[in-house]
């Protein structure tokens, strides 16, 4: 295979971004102080020729020395403009694949494509900041057909044994994949209209409209302008209502449209393969998973969600999300609950919702009541301490009384919430006071496990027990104060890695959909 | 009510408690130092009563956690430490008021280490760390001739599995 480099798009895309950093230094050295020439303004500009200079140079050079080549079964990358540095990048360790398509790179019809690995560090991903889609599709086929071969040799060898307690037989024994891509969910216009009221998208104006001001008062002084709008709104409740109802009608706008253009255009679809997400209007972002790299799964429930019927599924995965990326794992943050959980059974055939879980017994929640309360200690000795005198604010007793309240309640909450099921392969916890939280993982996804008793806890009979999945940084999940006969089943659940033990049909069965229970 | 959990045979070396008693004299004997060193001070130069009184309290209570690391802990911990492998397991045991019991498969682990302070190497002793992608594992104060049979069998025993891609 040859060499590659980028599309020259990428240029047009770095130089956007220069330009979009240095904007705001070329506006001040430029205009605003056009007519000044004091030294340090002059140095400045000076300083700002040169180093705009080197790095449209460096924006050339760098694309010009980077090339990639795609192996039968690696990435070859070759970067750097004076020292080289050379990066090897093998297919099995590709976890997920995500793009993103800001609107420049969408004017040329190119995508950035994001290979994900699980490494740590400044490697942990391979980037190609701008490729046509044919060569991002190219990429992606020589990353399939790898695997696919990968599979077609694994099912040849599992006629014999199926000795890698990694790889679930009946996952092999499958008949091949076929690709055939089902959408599962696209976001209504009803959707996105939900979506913008429950993130409450319009608060975010006031923010915006915050920044605007601030910067807007560094240059001109509208201070003493406003005053005088201020006066005359005082002046007249008509004028005063029209403006607030004009006001909140522009924030409910601008919430619609930002909500629109991040959510707008979501879809979730799937093959056997992968996990497909895409979302996003100008800037468009995706992302690919491979079933069998999805870690585990996430459900939460906000107050105010709960209080609705919705909840947000979230798969978990190996691979570092770069900003403004790391919620794209979520599963539309604002699906009916029942809806959600179904999602996650299309999506993932091996992991489902577990229906029936068991709650924590009464002796749990006599121990969480026991359990010395730091937080309400400090805090109170905080408030003692402090005394503050505000107006409309009680004394401290009536604070550290409240505080005690608030935190005994949401014990109280959490113990009602808290339900867990081991069954079959898969481990289930719900937890959370007004949040609530459940997760659920495979036993081959765990990657440790850990029971623990505190002294407490023995007097009463109940343990915690905690796993540990691969993410970044890792995810650890703990449940206190189940049974200790749940905590001993839970380590041998982990322990009796045995195949065998566990009948596939006999799995099956003990699945419902799922409820009221959640 | 005790937890039925299967556990793993091997127990830490004796001489860990003359180890750990040593250790936890010199660092809750250097804390010490310290607040004495600053009451002193305070007393000299007249530093608000609020501090002395805060000072007085965390050195009293340096003082009782020395009693209690110096001469209970150790003992307990070194007779409830127990750690062994199987074909596909680590497994862990430890803990004095809260037992932990910890389950790391064959399959996860990605290093096993040996180290060795300057008290553990007077008692020709080593602690053994296993690190996973999560995180690492240490067993403290094994003999020299348990902590190398023990780390080859890890290595052994992890490195014939594939790593998970």
């Amino acid at each position: 295979m040859e060499n590659r480099r980028m599309h020259p798009g990428r240029i047009i895309l770095s130089l956007y971004e220069l330009v979009k950093n240095s904007a705001i230094a070329f506006f001040f050295l430029f205009i605003l102080r056009r007519g000044s020439d004091a030294g340090w303004v002059v140095a400045g500009r000076w300083i700002f020729i040169i180093a705009i200079s080197i790095s449209i140079l460096n924006i050339f050079l760098s694309w010009w020395r980077t090339t990639y080549r795609l192996e039968a079964d690696s990435v070859q990358i070759d970067s750097g403009v004076f020292s080289r540095k050379h990066r090897n990048v093998p297919f099995r360790r590709v976890q997920n694949v995500n793009r993103q398509v800001p609107a420049v790179l969408r004017l040329f019809g190119l995508t950035s494509l994001t290979l994900e690995t699980g490494a740590d560090g400044e490697d942990a991903s391979v980037k190609f900041p701008a490729v046509t889609k044919a060569e991002a599709a190219r990429i992606e086929k020589a990353l399939d057909g790898y695997r696919r071969e990968r599979m077609e040799t694994a099912q040849e060898e599992s006629g014999t044994e199926n000795a890698d307690g990694e790889t679930p037989a009946a996952a092999v024994a499958e008949p091949f994949p076929e690709k055939v891509r089902t959408v599962h969910f696209t976001a209504q216009l009803k959707d996105v209209l939900k979506a913008s009221f429950l993130s409450f998208s319009f608060i975010a104006l006031i923010p915006v409209l915050a920044t605007v001001y601030s910067n807007i008062d560094d240059f001109i002084d509208i201070e003493s302008r406003a005053e005088g709008f201020l006066s005359f709104l005082a002046g007249s409740g008509v004028v005063l209502g029209i403006t607030i109802a004009l006001f909140a009608l522009a924030a409910i706008a601008f919430g619609i449209i930002r909500t629109y253009l991040k959510y707008g255009r979501y879809e979730i679809s799937s093959d056997d393969e992968r996990i497909y997400i895409r979302r996003g209007v100008l800037t468009e972002q995706s992302l690919s998973v491979r079933k069998k790299n999805v870690q585990a799964v996430q459900i939460t429930e906000t107050p105010l969600k709960r209080l609705l019927g919705l909840a947000e599924a979230k798969i978990v995965t190996v691979g570092s999300f770069e900003d403004n990326l790391e919620d794209i794992s979520s599963l539309y943050p604002f699906l009916p609950k029942r809806r959600a959980v179904e999602l996650v059974g299309e999506l993932l055939p091996d992991v489902r919702v577990l229906d029936g879980m068991e709650r924590l017994p009464k002796a749990a929640l006599t121990v969480r009541m026991l359990r010395f309360p730091w937080i309400a200690v400090i805090g109170t000795l905080a408030l003692y301490f402090w005394r503050a005198d505000f107006p409309y604010v009680p004394d401290w007793p009536f604070l550290a009384a409240a505080l005690f309240a608030v935190i005994y309640l949401l014990r109280y909450f959490d113990y009602r919430n808290t339900r867990y099921a081991i069954r079959g392969p898969l481990v289930q916890f719900r937890k959370g006071g007004l949040w609530r939280e459940t997760f659920i993982s495979r036993r081959e996804k765990v990657i440790e496990a850990a029971v623990s008793q505190s002294w407490l806890q023995k007097r009463f009979g109940v343990a915690t027990v905690g796993t540990t999945n691969r993410a970044k940084p890792v995810h650890v999940e703990e449940l206190k104060d189940l049974p200790a006969a749940a905590a001993e089943q839970f380590d041998r659940w982990y322990t009796d890695r045995n195949p065998e033990l566990i009948r596939a049909d006999e799995e099956v069965e003990s699945w419902k959909i799922l409820q009221n229970e959640l | 009510m005790e937890l039925d959990i299967r556990e793993p045979e091997g127990r830490i070396s004796r001489k860990a408690v003359t180890v750990w008693r040593l250790s936890n004299t010199i660092g809750h004997g250097i804390t010490l130092l310290v607040f004495a060193g600053l009451i002193i001070a305070g007393s000299r130069f007249g530093w608000w009563d609020w501090a002395m009184t805060v000072l007085w309290i965390l050195g009293g209570l340096t003082i009782v956690s020395a009693v209690y690391s110096i001469f209970i802990e150790p003992v307990i911990l070194q007779r409830t430490w127990r750690y062994g492998a199987d074909e596909e397991f680590v497994k862990l045991r430890h803990g004095v008021i809260t037992v932990q019991h910890q389950t790391v498969p064959m399959t996860k682990v990605q290093y096993v280490g040996l180290e060795q302070g300057p008290l553990l190497r007077k008692y020709g002793l080593y602690t053994l760390t296993v690190g996973t992608m999560g995180s690492n594992h240490s067993i403290p104060a094994l003999p020299e001739q348990e902590a190398k049979e023990f780390r080859n069998r890890i290595s052994r025993l992890a490195k014939i599995r594939e790593e998970e891609e």
